[in-house]
């Protein structure tokens, strides 16, 4: 039996959701429980910002405890997006609500002044935040910190959230952030600016000798997995040039996806200029995060964990930037102030395109000069962060955005469902787009990936077997990346637990036995719950939308120059995988 | 010469392993609480494991008015629990704040470098090798720093920013 605390904070009353151990073996826990939970408890139509919707941290059964490389999920109904948006990041908050005796945290109602959230085992305060109000997320956490003392686990939201930025995110251990689909916003919704968890572990799971044995073995095998040695000495980043060489990186609003100065924003770069040490998530050997401080020029002092390959590719080469210093000070800017580096690049593309092509009016006299300006797009994230100026419509989003620029803007908004595109270019890989507009939150990268298979297949992508197989793709790496978040485990250290250390796991932990046929199955559950969610928002929000400029203008740079999408190709594999999911 | 454990803050990635194998072992439970190191996070995100630094002119020992702790012939501290009333005024004059209260529990407790076994936990699980159990040239007074002030060196040796702006 696990307890979920729901904490009103509009009258204070509190209550516990219980979750029997029937309901771990339906729903696993995570992602695929938290969809249930928002299935269930939302009702259709609800305003993301009203005091319904529900802001939720969920762990899975393994979350926080003594099993390595553990995260926790974070799921709201999004308002850059309507649809349902659950995403993962490794905190250590988590482990302190598992002390505290629960497997996750929902947050309802809506307070009448900047308050926060601190909780210590049974006992739930909302206190006064009008002190931090307006404060950036990293003062918040440190303030906090100084306040509760160090042994609590926080997550914090910055302006950009207090403002309603639908792209927002919230952060914790200072540069952890569950970014896309703006969860920070909902929680600024509800006038929290932070929630504060102290666990004395009286309550957590008391682990046993095989557990703990298990969990040791585990710990060598990922230090002596070699895979993951690269992420080790260069984090997400290391993929930059791989990604490049491959025409897979985003470029110039992602018109492009070959940039000639990608050496500049690599992991390789960031090593010998940048990083002085590494940083791990909670209860990860491996550490592939980087943390690195800028040394000259004009952005000296600013410090940074990162940057990620998402975010070398949204806001170094999709906007130009071609020095790793500039960078790192855009991506410190968005985790300041509380922004997606995501979303906010690909907004920042947007209207370089259109700044450049005349199509929008100059407000802030920038001339067509934006590309690769550090400085210039810095004023800009402020300006989104404080939805001040021309950072009022751009704060929108892009989808939202362009229909406020005008019709002559819509070409250039690269979205699905709202979600502004990630960091991995598709002119190669029709497969990866149907991903895109078949993940549930719109143009997300971490659901499915295809594109590995499709950037190195000899197959002609309008034979047969190139469809059907690609379908097969999707529709698998769904299913089981569900699984993944519903566990919670993280992308690159699940190859090397594997699965059946999943399922021990499992059974030491919980006392219920799994076998991998129905953890696969869950994963499709969820899937299918995320489907549901968003149908009865309407039939529009299950299949998105794809960008028309990717089957119109063909990329002109790199060594797959002349590469688009085949619309007959990209209709076909959607066709397929909407058949073998039988929607 | 002494056996301790040595921290390098520069290789501590915070993954927090020590503490929640601290934890199993002395408390059959992976939660911090338990655990007699503590990893504490400073901005601008550094690191700091603390624990014991075994100091033999211990203030710990001296601030006990029922003469409850004993330090050993390998600086460990011993806190004896017939002895102990909880005044908790150990906990008060560690320089390196490491003795830790579990909530709900009278006595407070301290590393006891794993009662001479032969792998501690937290060094064993570490996974950059931040944590060394190894001789040092150590006459036994006390050096204990606070892990704010071993924060705040770090970030000085670095050139960092210690205050978020």
């Amino acid at each position: 039996m696990f307890n979920v605390l729901k904490i009103n904070v509009g009258n204070n009353k509190n209550s516990i959701l219980q979750i029997s151990h029937e309901e771990i073996k339906k729903y696993l826990g995570g992602k695929c429980l938290a969809t249930k939970i928002l299935l269930d408890y939302l009702n259709p139509g609800v305003n993301p910002f009203s005091e319904e919707n529900i802001f939720m941290i969920m762990g899975g059964p393994l979350s926080g405890t003594i099993v390595p490389s553990m995260k926790c999920s974070v799921a709201v109904k999004s308002p850059l997006t309507g649809t349902i948006s659950v995403g993962f990041m490794g905190g250590h908050i988590i482990k302190c609500i598992r002390d505290a005796g629960y497997l996750g945290l929902m947050i309802v109602g809506k307070c009448d002044k900047p308050s926060y959230v601190f909780v210590e085992d049974e006992e739930v305060k909302l206190l006064d935040a009008s002190k931090f109000w307006g404060l950036n997320t990293f003062a918040t956490e440190e303030e906090l910190y100084l306040r509760h003392g160090r042994d609590v686990g926080i997550i914090t939201i910055g302006p950009a959230g207090e403002n309603l930025v639908p792209f927002s995110v919230v952060n914790t251990d200072f540069y952890r952030q569950a970014a896309r689909g703006g969860p920070g916003s909902v929680l600024g919704s509800k006038k929290i600016k932070a929630i504060v968890v102290k666990g004395s572990g009286a309550k957590s799971p008391p682990v046993s000798d095989e557990l703990f044995k298990l969990s040791k073995q585990i710990i060598s095998d990922i230090n002596a997995n070699t895979s993951l040695f690269r992420f080790r000495k260069w984090g997400t980043t290391g993929s930059v040039l791989g990604s490049n060489s491959n025409s897979t990186l985003p470029t110039q609003n992602f018109s492009e996806q070959y940039f000639e100065k990608a050496d500049q924003i690599s992991g390789e770069r960031g090593e010998s200029l940048f990083w002085f040490k590494r940083r791990a998530c909670f209860s990860c050997p491996v550490g592939c995060g980087h943390i690195g401080s800028v040394r000259g020029g004009s952005f000296k002092g600013a410090i940074v964990e990162g940057p990620e390959y998402e975010t070398a590719a949204i806001m170094g080469s999709n906007l130009l930037i071609e020095n790793i210093s500039d960078l790192v000070y855009l991506n410190k800017l968005c985790d300041f102030w509380g922004l997606d580096t995501i979303s906010t690049g690909a907004v920042l593309s947007f209207y370089a395109e259109c700044l450049e092509k005349g199509l929008v009016k100059d407000e802030l006299n920038i001339s067509d000069n934006l590309w690769g300006n550090a400085t210039l797009f810095g004023q800009l994230i402020e300006l989104i962060a404080k939805r001040e100026g021309v950072g009022k419509l751009l704060s929108l989003g892009v989808k939202e955005a362009s229909k406020v620029f005008g019709p002559q803007t819509k070409k250039y908004a690269m979205h699905v469902k709202g979600l502004e595109m990630p960091g991995w270019g598709i002119h190669r890989a029709p497969g990866m787009a149907v991903a895109y507009i078949t993940a549930d939150r719109g143009a997300d990268h971490q659901q499915a990936f295809p594109l590995s298979f499709e950037i190195t297949s000899n197959l002609e992508k309008t034979s047969p077997q190139y469809i059907e197989h690609v379908a097969k793709i999707i529709f698998e790496h769904q299913n089981f990346n569900a699984m993944v978040n519903s566990v919670i485990g993280c992308d690159f250290t699940f190859g090397a637990i594997g699965m059946q250390n999943i399922i021990d796991l499992l059974k030491h932990s919980t006392g219920i036995e799994f076998h991998e046929g129905e953890l696969l199955k869950i994963g499709e559950l969820c899937v299918n719950l995320s489907k549901e969610f968003n149908e009865r928002e309407g039939k529009e929000f299950i299949v998105g939308e794809l960008p028309e400029r990717y089957f119109s203008e063909p990329i002109t740079q790199g060594p797959h120059s002349g590469a688009k999408i085949d619309r007959e190709v990209f209709n076909k594999i959607k066709e397929k995988y909407l058949e073998l999911r039988g929607w | 010469m002494a056996k301790i454990i040595q921290v390098d803050i520069d290789k501590c990635i915070g993954c927090r392993l020590c503490e929640m194998y601290c934890s199993f072992v002395h408390g059959g439970r992976g939660a911090v609480d338990y655990s007699r190191i503590k990893v504490l996070t400073f901005f601008p995100g550094v690191e700091v494991p603390n624990l014991c630094f075994h100091c033999k002119d211990a203030p710990c020992k001296s601030s006990c008015p029922v003469s409850a702790i004993e330090i050993d012939e390998n600086f460990v501290v011993h806190i004896d629990n017939q002895k102990c009333i909880g005044c908790q005024k150990c906990v008060k004059a560690c320089p390196a704040e490491a003795i830790q209260i579990v909530k709900g529990q009278k006595y407070p407790v301290v590393c006891d470098l794993c009662k001479g076994k032969p792998e501690m936990a937290c060094v064993e699980v570490c996974p950059t090798k931040a944590l060394i159990f190894q001789e040092v040239p150590f006459d036994g007074s006390c050096y204990a720093k606070t892990p704010k002030e071993k924060a705040f060196e770090y970030c000085k040796k670095n050139s960092l920013e210690f205050d978020p702006k």
